[in-house]
Protein backbone atom coordinates (compact mmCIF):
# COMPACT_ATOMS: atom_id res chain seq x y z
CA UNK A 1 0.00 0.00 0.00
CA UNK A 2 1.79 2.87 -1.10
CA UNK A 3 -0.77 5.57 -0.14
CA UNK A 4 -3.81 6.19 1.65
CA UNK A 5 -6.73 7.36 -0.52
CA UNK A 6 -9.62 6.41 1.50
CA UNK A 7 -10.22 6.35 5.39
CA UNK A 8 -13.69 4.97 7.13
CA UNK A 9 -14.00 5.63 10.99
CA UNK A 10 -16.71 4.62 12.63
CA UNK A 11 -19.05 4.93 9.38
CA UNK A 12 -22.79 3.93 9.97
CA UNK A 13 -25.82 4.48 7.67
CA UNK A 14 -29.23 3.83 8.53
CA UNK A 15 -32.50 4.63 6.67
CA UNK A 16 -35.62 4.92 8.79
CA UNK A 17 -34.12 3.48 11.59
CA UNK A 18 -32.42 0.45 9.83
CA UNK A 19 -28.94 -0.01 10.03
CA UNK A 20 -27.81 -0.92 6.82
CA UNK A 21 -24.34 -0.07 6.99
CA UNK A 22 -22.82 -0.77 10.82
CA UNK A 23 -19.58 0.90 12.27
CA UNK A 24 -17.05 0.59 9.83
CA UNK A 25 -13.21 1.02 9.89
CA UNK A 26 -11.70 0.62 6.47
CA UNK A 27 -8.60 1.88 4.59
CA UNK A 28 -7.89 2.17 1.08
CA UNK A 29 -4.94 2.24 -0.42
CA UNK A 30 -3.28 1.88 -4.14
CA UNK A 31 -4.98 -1.28 -6.03
CA UNK A 32 -8.14 -2.74 -6.90
CA UNK A 33 -10.36 -3.68 -4.41
CA UNK A 34 -13.30 -6.24 -4.79
CA UNK A 35 -16.27 -5.58 -2.98
CA UNK A 36 -18.33 -8.91 -3.02
CA UNK A 37 -21.45 -9.43 -1.18
CA UNK A 38 -25.35 -10.52 -2.03
CA UNK A 39 -28.05 -8.28 -2.73
CA UNK A 40 -28.66 -6.05 -0.36
CA UNK A 41 -25.78 -6.80 1.85
CA UNK A 42 -24.53 -2.94 2.00
CA UNK A 43 -22.01 -2.99 -1.26
CA UNK A 44 -23.97 0.33 -3.03
CA UNK A 45 -24.63 1.97 0.52
CA UNK A 46 -20.55 1.63 1.07
CA UNK A 47 -19.78 2.91 -2.44
CA UNK A 48 -22.37 5.93 -2.45
CA UNK A 49 -21.18 6.83 0.84
CA UNK A 50 -17.36 7.44 -0.43
CA UNK A 51 -18.70 8.85 -3.45
CA UNK A 52 -20.27 12.16 -1.51
CA UNK A 53 -23.70 11.02 -2.98
CA UNK A 54 -25.20 10.62 0.59
CA UNK A 55 -24.10 11.60 3.98
CA UNK A 56 -23.24 8.78 7.10
CA UNK A 57 -25.18 8.65 9.75
CA UNK A 58 -21.97 8.57 11.77
CA UNK A 59 -18.56 8.55 11.80
CA UNK A 60 -16.19 10.06 9.60
CA UNK A 61 -15.23 9.64 5.96
CA UNK A 62 -11.87 11.34 4.69
CA UNK A 63 -10.84 10.72 0.46
CA UNK A 64 -7.59 11.98 -0.64
CA UNK A 65 -6.54 13.99 2.35
CA UNK A 66 -10.22 15.46 2.53
CA UNK A 67 -13.03 15.18 5.18
CA UNK A 68 -16.00 14.59 3.25
CA UNK A 69 -18.09 14.44 6.47
CA UNK A 70 -16.90 18.14 7.21
CA UNK A 71 -17.26 21.35 6.05
CA UNK A 72 -18.69 22.12 2.25
CA UNK A 73 -15.41 22.68 0.36
CA UNK A 74 -13.63 19.75 2.13
CA UNK A 75 -16.05 17.84 0.79
CA UNK A 76 -15.65 19.95 -3.24
CA UNK A 77 -12.41 19.02 -2.82
CA UNK A 78 -12.57 15.35 -2.34
CA UNK A 79 -15.03 15.20 -4.95
CA UNK A 80 -11.93 16.65 -7.02
CA UNK A 81 -10.09 13.48 -6.48
CA UNK A 82 -12.91 10.86 -6.73
CA UNK A 83 -15.20 9.74 -9.57
CA UNK A 84 -18.20 7.30 -9.77
CA UNK A 85 -20.14 4.92 -11.49
CA UNK A 86 -23.57 4.67 -10.22
CA UNK A 87 -25.15 0.90 -9.98
CA UNK A 88 -27.85 2.57 -12.77
CA UNK A 89 -27.41 5.82 -14.39
CA UNK A 90 -30.05 7.95 -16.67
CA UNK A 91 -28.92 10.21 -19.93
CA UNK A 92 -30.38 13.01 -20.55
CA UNK A 93 -32.24 12.78 -23.72
CA UNK A 94 -31.63 13.76 -27.08
CA UNK A 95 -28.24 13.51 -25.99
CA UNK A 96 -25.02 12.17 -28.19
CA UNK A 97 -22.23 9.99 -26.80
CA UNK A 98 -20.00 12.99 -27.06
CA UNK A 99 -22.30 15.14 -25.54
CA UNK A 100 -23.22 13.54 -22.51
CA UNK A 101 -19.57 12.82 -21.72
CA UNK A 102 -18.57 16.76 -22.08
CA UNK A 103 -21.06 17.56 -20.18
CA UNK A 104 -20.01 15.33 -16.80
CA UNK A 105 -16.84 17.08 -17.74
CA UNK A 106 -18.75 20.80 -17.23
CA UNK A 107 -19.80 19.22 -14.03
CA UNK A 108 -16.03 17.73 -12.73
CA UNK A 109 -14.78 21.11 -13.58
CA UNK A 110 -13.24 20.56 -16.81
CA UNK A 111 -13.12 24.77 -17.92
CA UNK A 112 -10.86 24.45 -20.82
CA UNK A 113 -12.87 23.42 -23.82
CA UNK A 114 -10.42 22.38 -25.68
CA UNK A 115 -8.91 20.62 -23.05
CA UNK A 116 -12.25 19.21 -22.01
CA UNK A 117 -12.94 17.92 -25.42
CA UNK A 118 -9.65 15.84 -25.74
CA UNK A 119 -10.08 13.92 -22.42
CA UNK A 120 -13.79 12.97 -23.39
CA UNK A 121 -12.14 11.81 -27.05
CA UNK A 122 -9.42 10.32 -24.84
CA UNK A 123 -12.16 8.08 -22.48
CA UNK A 124 -14.48 7.69 -25.89
CA UNK A 125 -11.35 5.94 -27.47
CA UNK A 126 -10.21 4.19 -23.75
CA UNK A 127 -13.81 2.45 -24.13
CA UNK A 128 -14.02 1.67 -27.61
CA UNK A 129 -16.41 4.28 -28.53
CA UNK A 130 -14.54 6.65 -30.39
CA UNK A 131 -16.89 5.92 -33.87
CA UNK A 132 -20.24 6.34 -31.54
CA UNK A 133 -19.12 9.76 -30.44
CA UNK A 134 -21.76 11.70 -32.47
CA UNK A 135 -25.12 8.95 -31.96
CA UNK A 136 -27.70 9.68 -29.83
CA UNK A 137 -27.47 7.90 -26.22
CA UNK A 138 -30.85 6.59 -26.94
CA UNK A 139 -29.77 4.88 -30.20
CA UNK A 140 -27.00 2.98 -28.20
CA UNK A 141 -27.08 -0.96 -27.38
CA UNK A 142 -27.31 -1.55 -23.52
CA UNK A 143 -23.19 -2.95 -23.62
CA UNK A 144 -22.81 0.54 -24.90
CA UNK A 145 -24.22 2.49 -22.82
CA UNK A 146 -22.49 0.84 -19.71
CA UNK A 147 -19.95 1.31 -21.11
CA UNK A 148 -20.26 5.13 -21.86
CA UNK A 149 -21.03 5.39 -18.20
CA UNK A 150 -17.81 3.43 -17.37
CA UNK A 151 -15.76 6.10 -19.72
CA UNK A 152 -17.30 9.11 -17.51
CA UNK A 153 -15.69 7.89 -14.40
CA UNK A 154 -12.62 7.11 -16.40
CA UNK A 155 -12.35 10.89 -17.05
CA UNK A 156 -9.23 12.71 -14.95
CA UNK A 157 -6.64 10.68 -12.75
CA UNK A 158 -8.72 10.58 -10.00
CA UNK A 159 -7.17 9.37 -6.62
CA UNK A 160 -10.16 6.76 -5.85
CA UNK A 161 -12.34 5.11 -9.21
CA UNK A 162 -15.83 3.83 -7.38
CA UNK A 163 -17.19 1.72 -9.57
CA UNK A 164 -21.01 -0.40 -8.85
CA UNK A 165 -21.45 -3.37 -10.70
CA UNK A 166 -19.23 -2.02 -13.87
CA UNK A 167 -19.14 -5.06 -15.78
CA UNK A 168 -22.77 -6.03 -15.83
CA UNK A 169 -23.70 -5.91 -19.84
CA UNK A 170 -20.08 -6.48 -20.71
CA UNK A 171 -19.11 -9.16 -22.96
CA UNK A 172 -16.50 -11.21 -22.08
CA UNK A 173 -13.74 -9.17 -24.57
CA UNK A 174 -15.04 -6.19 -23.36
CA UNK A 175 -14.63 -7.04 -19.26
CA UNK A 176 -10.93 -8.28 -20.50
CA UNK A 177 -10.09 -4.65 -21.84
CA UNK A 178 -12.22 -2.84 -18.90
CA UNK A 179 -10.12 -4.78 -16.78
CA UNK A 180 -6.65 -3.75 -18.06
CA UNK A 181 -7.96 -0.25 -18.20
CA UNK A 182 -8.76 -0.66 -14.39
CA UNK A 183 -5.13 -1.67 -13.69
CA UNK A 184 -3.53 1.15 -15.37
CA UNK A 185 -5.43 3.22 -12.81
CA UNK A 186 -4.81 1.48 -10.08
CA UNK A 187 -1.21 2.42 -10.47
CA UNK A 188 -1.85 5.57 -8.74
CA UNK A 189 -4.61 5.19 -7.18
CA UNK A 190 -7.82 3.09 -5.67
CA UNK A 191 -10.38 1.64 -7.70
CA UNK A 192 -13.19 0.12 -5.80
CA UNK A 193 -15.30 -2.66 -7.67
CA UNK A 194 -18.56 -3.57 -6.45
CA UNK A 195 -19.56 -6.58 -8.09
CA UNK A 196 -21.24 -9.55 -8.25
CA UNK A 197 -18.72 -10.96 -10.75
CA UNK A 198 -15.98 -13.31 -8.89
CA UNK A 199 -13.76 -14.06 -11.63
CA UNK A 200 -13.81 -10.11 -12.17
CA UNK A 201 -11.80 -10.33 -8.86
CA UNK A 202 -9.97 -13.28 -9.23
CA UNK A 203 -8.64 -11.58 -12.07
CA UNK A 204 -8.20 -8.09 -11.14
CA UNK A 205 -8.34 -7.02 -6.92
CA UNK A 206 -5.31 -7.18 -5.04
CA UNK A 207 -7.54 -7.22 -2.22
CA UNK A 208 -11.46 -8.24 -1.41
CA UNK A 209 -14.10 -7.35 1.09
CA UNK A 210 -16.98 -9.43 1.57
CA UNK A 211 -19.84 -7.57 2.94
CA UNK A 212 -23.33 -8.77 4.03
CA UNK A 213 -26.02 -7.47 6.23
CA UNK A 214 -23.80 -4.71 6.96
CA UNK A 215 -21.09 -5.93 8.43
CA UNK A 216 -17.54 -6.96 6.86
CA UNK A 217 -16.79 -10.54 6.99
CA UNK A 218 -13.54 -10.81 5.42
CA UNK A 219 -10.71 -8.18 4.56
CA UNK A 220 -7.71 -9.69 2.95
CA UNK A 221 -6.10 -10.83 -0.15
CA UNK A 222 -7.37 -12.82 -3.13
CA UNK A 223 -4.95 -15.39 -2.02
CA UNK A 224 -6.10 -15.36 1.73
CA UNK A 225 -9.25 -15.78 0.56
CA UNK A 226 -9.17 -18.40 -1.42
CA UNK A 227 -7.03 -20.40 1.56
CA UNK A 228 -10.26 -19.98 3.71
CA UNK A 229 -12.21 -22.52 1.68
CA UNK A 230 -8.80 -25.01 0.60
CA UNK A 231 -10.24 -28.55 2.37
CA UNK A 232 -13.56 -27.38 1.67
CA UNK A 233 -14.21 -28.01 -1.56
CA UNK A 234 -14.87 -31.18 -3.38
CA UNK A 235 -15.60 -32.76 -6.91
CA UNK A 236 -17.69 -36.26 -6.53
CA UNK A 237 -20.46 -38.04 -8.47
CA UNK A 238 -23.02 -36.41 -5.39
CA UNK A 239 -23.78 -33.74 -3.58
CA UNK A 240 -21.97 -33.50 -0.34
CA UNK A 241 -24.03 -34.59 2.64
CA UNK A 242 -24.72 -30.99 4.67
CA UNK A 243 -22.74 -29.26 1.95
CA UNK A 244 -23.07 -25.33 1.95
CA UNK A 245 -23.91 -25.09 -2.10
CA UNK A 246 -23.39 -27.82 -4.83
CA UNK A 247 -23.83 -27.78 -8.72
CA UNK A 248 -23.52 -30.02 -11.58
CA UNK A 249 -20.25 -29.26 -13.54
CA UNK A 250 -19.58 -28.87 -17.08
CA UNK A 251 -18.21 -32.27 -17.11
CA UNK A 252 -20.88 -33.96 -15.11
CA UNK A 253 -19.80 -34.06 -11.65
CA UNK A 254 -20.91 -32.43 -8.52
CA UNK A 255 -18.88 -29.68 -7.00
CA UNK A 256 -19.72 -29.22 -3.32
CA UNK A 257 -18.43 -26.48 -1.40
CA UNK A 258 -18.79 -27.95 2.60
CA UNK A 259 -20.21 -30.78 3.86
CA UNK A 260 -19.28 -34.19 4.42
CA UNK A 261 -17.46 -35.73 1.40
CA UNK A 262 -18.25 -39.19 0.34
CA UNK A 263 -15.73 -41.56 -0.63
CA UNK A 264 -15.69 -41.16 -4.02
CA UNK A 265 -15.20 -37.34 -3.83
CA UNK A 266 -12.19 -36.20 -4.02
CA UNK A 267 -10.75 -32.72 -3.33
CA UNK A 268 -9.69 -30.21 -5.36
CA UNK A 269 -8.56 -26.36 -5.52
CA UNK A 270 -10.94 -23.80 -4.23
CA UNK A 271 -11.95 -21.00 -6.93
CA UNK A 272 -13.12 -16.82 -5.17
CA UNK A 273 -16.49 -17.89 -6.00
CA UNK A 274 -16.00 -21.63 -3.73
CA UNK A 275 -13.94 -18.95 -0.94
CA UNK A 276 -17.20 -16.47 -0.96
CA UNK A 277 -19.42 -18.91 -0.86
CA UNK A 278 -17.97 -20.75 2.12
CA UNK A 279 -17.05 -17.52 3.94
CA UNK A 280 -20.98 -15.98 3.71
CA UNK A 281 -22.10 -19.13 4.49
CA UNK A 282 -19.98 -19.55 8.11
CA UNK A 283 -20.49 -16.58 8.56
CA UNK A 284 -24.53 -16.51 8.23
CA UNK A 285 -24.43 -19.82 10.56
CA UNK A 286 -22.14 -18.20 13.45
CA UNK A 287 -24.98 -15.36 12.74
CA UNK A 288 -27.66 -17.92 13.10
CA UNK A 289 -25.88 -19.33 16.22
CA UNK A 290 -25.53 -15.93 18.23
CA UNK A 291 -29.50 -15.38 17.78
CA UNK B 1 5.68 4.98 -65.65
CA UNK B 2 7.77 7.81 -64.45
CA UNK B 3 11.00 7.29 -63.49
CA UNK B 4 12.03 11.08 -61.87
CA UNK B 5 11.47 11.42 -58.29
CA UNK B 6 12.00 14.88 -57.11
CA UNK B 7 15.42 15.36 -54.79
CA UNK B 8 14.94 14.30 -50.98
CA UNK B 9 16.11 18.09 -50.15
CA UNK B 10 13.04 19.40 -52.61
CA UNK B 11 10.83 17.13 -51.00
CA UNK B 12 11.46 18.46 -46.96
CA UNK B 13 11.32 22.03 -48.09
CA UNK B 14 8.26 21.13 -49.64
CA UNK B 15 6.87 19.86 -46.40
CA UNK B 16 8.71 22.74 -44.36
CA UNK B 17 6.79 25.19 -46.76
CA UNK B 18 9.94 27.22 -47.87
CA UNK B 19 10.22 26.48 -51.58
CA UNK B 20 9.10 29.61 -53.81
CA UNK B 21 5.48 29.90 -55.03
CA UNK B 22 7.18 28.05 -58.66
CA UNK B 23 8.92 25.25 -57.03
CA UNK B 24 6.39 24.67 -55.04
CA UNK B 25 3.46 24.14 -57.61
CA UNK B 26 5.95 21.76 -59.86
CA UNK B 27 6.71 20.00 -56.92
CA UNK B 28 3.18 19.45 -55.64
CA UNK B 29 2.06 18.74 -59.41
CA UNK B 30 4.87 15.79 -59.61
CA UNK B 31 4.02 14.83 -55.77
CA UNK B 32 0.21 14.41 -56.82
CA UNK B 33 1.19 11.71 -59.40
CA UNK B 34 4.01 9.83 -58.13
CA UNK B 35 3.48 7.61 -55.25
CA UNK B 36 6.81 6.79 -53.99
CA UNK B 37 7.33 10.73 -53.78
CA UNK B 38 4.19 10.92 -52.08
CA UNK B 39 5.36 8.57 -49.60
CA UNK B 40 8.55 10.13 -49.11
CA UNK B 41 6.87 13.59 -48.48
CA UNK B 42 4.22 11.94 -46.12
CA UNK B 43 6.75 10.43 -44.11
CA UNK B 44 8.10 13.76 -43.69
CA UNK B 45 5.31 15.28 -42.44
CA UNK B 46 5.38 15.43 -38.48
CA UNK B 47 2.96 12.92 -36.96
CA UNK B 48 1.97 14.58 -33.81
CA UNK B 49 1.37 17.84 -36.01
CA UNK B 50 -1.12 15.65 -38.00
CA UNK B 51 -2.50 14.30 -35.05
CA UNK B 52 -3.40 17.54 -33.44
CA UNK B 53 -5.43 18.46 -36.58
CA UNK B 54 -6.90 15.38 -36.67
CA UNK B 55 -8.24 16.01 -33.20
CA UNK B 56 -8.94 19.48 -33.80
CA UNK B 57 -11.63 18.28 -36.72
CA UNK B 58 -12.88 15.79 -34.24
CA UNK B 59 -13.47 17.83 -31.59
CA UNK B 60 -14.72 20.81 -33.37
CA UNK B 61 -17.71 18.02 -34.71
CA UNK B 62 -18.19 15.90 -31.93
CA UNK B 63 -19.16 19.66 -30.28
CA UNK B 64 -20.92 21.48 -32.21
CA UNK B 65 -24.47 20.44 -31.18
CA UNK B 66 -25.73 23.07 -29.25
CA UNK B 67 -29.47 23.66 -30.03
CA UNK B 68 -30.21 27.20 -31.54
CA UNK B 69 -31.44 29.09 -28.36
CA UNK B 70 -28.32 28.60 -27.01
CA UNK B 71 -25.94 29.06 -29.66
CA UNK B 72 -27.56 32.41 -29.90
CA UNK B 73 -26.95 33.01 -26.30
CA UNK B 74 -23.34 31.43 -26.58
CA UNK B 75 -23.00 34.32 -29.31
CA UNK B 76 -24.42 37.49 -26.87
CA UNK B 77 -21.36 35.85 -24.42
CA UNK B 78 -23.20 32.81 -22.32
CA UNK B 79 -20.27 30.86 -21.41
CA UNK B 80 -19.53 27.32 -23.36
CA UNK B 81 -19.78 25.46 -20.02
CA UNK B 82 -22.95 26.73 -19.23
CA UNK B 83 -24.32 26.29 -22.75
CA UNK B 84 -23.07 22.56 -21.47
CA UNK B 85 -25.16 22.33 -18.98
CA UNK B 86 -28.34 24.20 -20.11
CA UNK B 87 -28.02 21.37 -23.28
CA UNK B 88 -28.23 18.47 -21.30
CA UNK B 89 -31.39 20.41 -19.20
CA UNK B 90 -33.78 18.15 -21.62
CA UNK B 91 -36.63 19.41 -19.43
CA UNK B 92 -36.35 22.87 -19.77
CA UNK B 93 -37.52 22.07 -23.54
CA UNK B 94 -40.85 21.10 -21.13
CA UNK B 95 -40.93 24.13 -19.16
CA UNK B 96 -40.48 26.07 -22.35
CA UNK B 97 -43.49 24.25 -23.97
CA UNK B 98 -44.96 24.48 -20.67
CA UNK B 99 -44.78 28.54 -20.37
CA UNK B 100 -46.14 29.14 -23.99
CA UNK B 101 -48.59 26.60 -24.01
CA UNK B 102 -49.48 28.39 -20.65
CA UNK B 103 -49.37 31.59 -22.05
CA UNK B 104 -51.73 31.06 -24.92
CA UNK B 105 -54.49 29.09 -22.94
CA UNK B 106 -54.10 32.21 -20.74
CA UNK B 107 -54.56 35.06 -23.05
CA UNK B 108 -57.78 33.04 -24.38
CA UNK B 109 -59.30 32.06 -20.90
CA UNK B 110 -58.48 35.90 -19.87
CA UNK B 111 -60.60 37.18 -22.84
CA UNK B 112 -63.35 35.24 -21.01
CA UNK B 113 -63.75 37.59 -18.18
CA UNK B 114 -64.22 41.41 -17.69
CA UNK B 115 -63.53 43.56 -14.55
CA UNK B 116 -62.73 42.22 -11.30
CA UNK B 117 -63.33 38.45 -12.62
CA UNK B 118 -60.42 39.24 -14.82
CA UNK B 119 -58.08 40.88 -12.29
CA UNK B 120 -58.53 37.39 -10.09
CA UNK B 121 -58.03 35.33 -13.21
CA UNK B 122 -54.89 37.09 -13.53
CA UNK B 123 -54.04 36.62 -9.94
CA UNK B 124 -54.58 33.73 -9.23
CA UNK B 125 -52.50 32.36 -12.53
CA UNK B 126 -50.19 35.07 -13.69
CA UNK B 127 -47.42 34.41 -10.19
CA UNK B 128 -47.92 30.67 -10.14
CA UNK B 129 -46.80 29.93 -13.94
CA UNK B 130 -42.94 30.97 -13.58
CA UNK B 131 -42.98 29.03 -10.47
CA UNK B 132 -44.71 25.70 -12.07
CA UNK B 133 -42.24 26.56 -14.69
CA UNK B 134 -39.23 26.29 -12.48
CA UNK B 135 -40.51 22.95 -10.47
CA UNK B 136 -40.55 21.01 -13.46
CA UNK B 137 -37.36 22.04 -14.94
CA UNK B 138 -35.92 19.65 -11.71
CA UNK B 139 -37.57 16.58 -13.08
CA UNK B 140 -34.80 16.90 -16.13
CA UNK B 141 -31.90 16.27 -13.39
CA UNK B 142 -33.23 13.07 -12.11
CA UNK B 143 -31.47 10.87 -14.74
CA UNK B 144 -27.53 12.12 -13.51
CA UNK B 145 -28.88 13.50 -10.41
CA UNK B 146 -26.85 10.43 -8.40
CA UNK B 147 -23.68 11.49 -10.71
CA UNK B 148 -24.46 15.17 -10.60
CA UNK B 149 -24.16 14.60 -6.51
CA UNK B 150 -20.71 13.09 -6.43
CA UNK B 151 -19.19 16.11 -8.63
CA UNK B 152 -17.28 19.10 -7.51
CA UNK B 153 -19.62 21.62 -9.67
CA UNK B 154 -21.73 24.43 -7.58
CA UNK B 155 -24.59 23.03 -7.69
CA UNK B 156 -26.00 25.85 -6.12
CA UNK B 157 -25.50 27.84 -9.67
CA UNK B 158 -26.25 24.98 -11.74
CA UNK B 159 -29.75 25.30 -10.05
CA UNK B 160 -29.89 28.81 -10.40
CA UNK B 161 -28.74 28.93 -14.06
CA UNK B 162 -31.44 26.81 -14.88
CA UNK B 163 -34.07 28.54 -13.07
CA UNK B 164 -32.87 31.56 -14.85
CA UNK B 165 -33.33 29.89 -18.32
CA UNK B 166 -36.89 28.77 -17.22
CA UNK B 167 -37.90 31.67 -16.18
CA UNK B 168 -36.83 34.14 -18.63
CA UNK B 169 -39.09 32.11 -21.05
CA UNK B 170 -41.92 32.05 -18.79
CA UNK B 171 -41.83 35.49 -17.27
CA UNK B 172 -42.03 37.46 -20.56
CA UNK B 173 -44.66 35.83 -21.82
CA UNK B 174 -46.73 36.61 -18.77
CA UNK B 175 -46.28 40.04 -18.55
CA UNK B 176 -47.43 40.29 -22.39
CA UNK B 177 -50.14 38.42 -21.87
CA UNK B 178 -51.05 40.90 -18.67
CA UNK B 179 -50.20 43.89 -20.86
CA UNK B 180 -52.95 43.17 -23.73
CA UNK B 181 -55.46 41.78 -21.58
CA UNK B 182 -58.04 44.75 -21.34
CA UNK B 183 -58.59 45.47 -17.94
CA UNK B 184 -55.32 44.34 -16.29
CA UNK B 185 -52.39 46.80 -18.45
CA UNK B 186 -49.91 48.11 -16.11
CA UNK B 187 -51.38 46.17 -13.09
CA UNK B 188 -49.36 42.87 -14.53
CA UNK B 189 -45.93 44.31 -13.14
CA UNK B 190 -47.64 44.31 -9.84
CA UNK B 191 -47.36 40.28 -10.01
CA UNK B 192 -43.43 40.28 -10.42
CA UNK B 193 -42.68 40.37 -6.93
CA UNK B 194 -45.52 37.49 -5.66
CA UNK B 195 -43.64 36.12 -9.06
CA UNK B 196 -40.35 35.72 -7.64
CA UNK B 197 -41.54 35.24 -3.93
CA UNK B 198 -43.97 31.98 -5.00
CA UNK B 199 -40.35 30.72 -7.40
CA UNK B 200 -38.22 30.99 -4.79
CA UNK B 201 -40.34 29.31 -2.26
CA UNK B 202 -40.66 26.45 -5.09
CA UNK B 203 -37.18 26.01 -5.04
CA UNK B 204 -37.08 25.88 -1.34
CA UNK B 205 -39.36 22.83 -1.41
CA UNK B 206 -37.61 21.59 -3.71
CA UNK B 207 -34.95 20.88 -1.42
CA UNK B 208 -37.04 18.74 0.53
CA UNK B 209 -39.41 17.48 -2.51
CA UNK B 210 -40.27 15.98 -5.40
CA UNK B 211 -41.29 18.30 -8.04
CA UNK B 212 -44.52 16.95 -8.61
CA UNK B 213 -45.36 17.71 -4.57
CA UNK B 214 -43.45 20.94 -4.77
CA UNK B 215 -46.10 21.87 -7.46
CA UNK B 216 -49.19 21.26 -5.89
CA UNK B 217 -48.17 22.57 -2.59
CA UNK B 218 -47.62 25.70 -4.28
CA UNK B 219 -50.48 25.70 -6.19
CA UNK B 220 -52.75 24.91 -3.45
CA UNK B 221 -50.70 27.27 -1.29
CA UNK B 222 -51.19 30.71 -3.73
CA UNK B 223 -55.11 29.63 -4.62
CA UNK B 224 -55.39 29.62 -0.53
CA UNK B 225 -54.25 33.09 -0.75
CA UNK B 226 -56.49 34.67 -3.63
CA UNK B 227 -59.01 32.93 -2.33
CA UNK B 228 -58.75 34.50 0.87
CA UNK B 229 -58.35 38.15 -0.79
CA UNK B 230 -61.21 37.04 -2.76
CA UNK B 231 -63.56 36.34 0.33
CA UNK B 232 -62.01 39.29 2.31
CA UNK B 233 -62.61 41.73 -1.30
CA UNK B 234 -59.27 42.74 -1.55
CA UNK B 235 -58.49 41.57 -4.82
CA UNK B 236 -57.42 44.82 -5.98
CA UNK B 237 -55.48 45.88 -2.63
CA UNK B 238 -53.08 42.85 -3.99
CA UNK B 239 -51.52 45.38 -6.08
CA UNK B 240 -50.89 48.15 -3.19
CA UNK B 241 -47.72 49.02 -1.32
CA UNK B 242 -48.44 46.92 1.78
CA UNK B 243 -48.91 43.75 -0.38
CA UNK B 244 -46.14 44.39 -2.67
CA UNK B 245 -43.87 44.94 0.54
CA UNK B 246 -44.92 41.59 2.49
CA UNK B 247 -43.86 40.13 -0.60
CA UNK B 248 -40.63 41.94 -1.18
CA UNK B 249 -39.82 40.39 2.63
CA UNK B 250 -41.20 37.42 1.51
CA UNK B 251 -38.76 36.34 -1.46
CA UNK B 252 -35.89 37.48 0.56
CA UNK B 253 -36.81 35.24 3.43
CA UNK B 254 -37.13 32.69 1.13
CA UNK B 255 -33.93 33.69 -0.89
CA UNK B 256 -31.56 33.46 2.29
CA UNK B 257 -33.19 30.20 3.39
CA UNK B 258 -32.73 28.75 0.20
CA UNK B 259 -29.00 29.78 -0.08
CA UNK B 260 -28.80 28.32 3.83
CA UNK B 261 -30.34 24.88 2.23
CA UNK B 262 -28.46 24.45 -0.89
CA UNK B 263 -25.27 24.66 0.87
CA UNK B 264 -26.17 22.61 4.38
CA UNK B 265 -24.89 19.36 4.83
CA UNK B 266 -27.68 17.16 4.69
CA UNK B 267 -29.73 18.89 2.10
CA UNK B 268 -31.68 16.31 -0.06
CA UNK B 269 -31.74 16.26 -3.61
CA UNK B 270 -27.77 16.21 -4.10
CA UNK B 271 -27.81 19.99 -3.83
CA UNK B 272 -24.99 19.44 -0.78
Amino acid sequence: MTKTTALLTGVTKSYGGTEVLHATDLTFGTGVIGLLGPNGAGKTTLIRLLATAMPPTSGRIVVAGHTITGAIAERAAARRRLSYLPQEIGFPRRMTAFGFLDYIAVLKEWKDTDERHREVLRVLGLMNLADMRTKRVSSLSGGQRRRLAIAQALMGQPDLVLLDEPTTGLDPEQRASLRGILSSYAAEGSVLLATHQTDDVSALCDRVIILDQGLIHFDGSVVDLIAKARGQVWIGPETNPGALSSWRTGSGEIRSVGGVPSSASRPTEPAVEDAYLFVRHQNLDSVGDSR
Amino acid sequence: MNEWHVADELVAMYVAGTLDLAAQSSVETHVTQCEACRVRANDLVPKPELDEIWQQVVVGTAGAELPRPLRVAARLGLPDADGVILRASSALHRPWLMSVAGALLFAILGTWFTGEDQRLFYLLLAPLLPALTVTSTYDATDPVRELTASTSCNKLRIALLRTVAAVSVALPLVLVVGLILPGIGMQAFAWLLPSLALTLLALNLLTWLNASTTAGVITILWLGFVLALRAGDAVSAAAGLEVQLAFTAGATVAAVVLVVRLTSHHAPGGYS
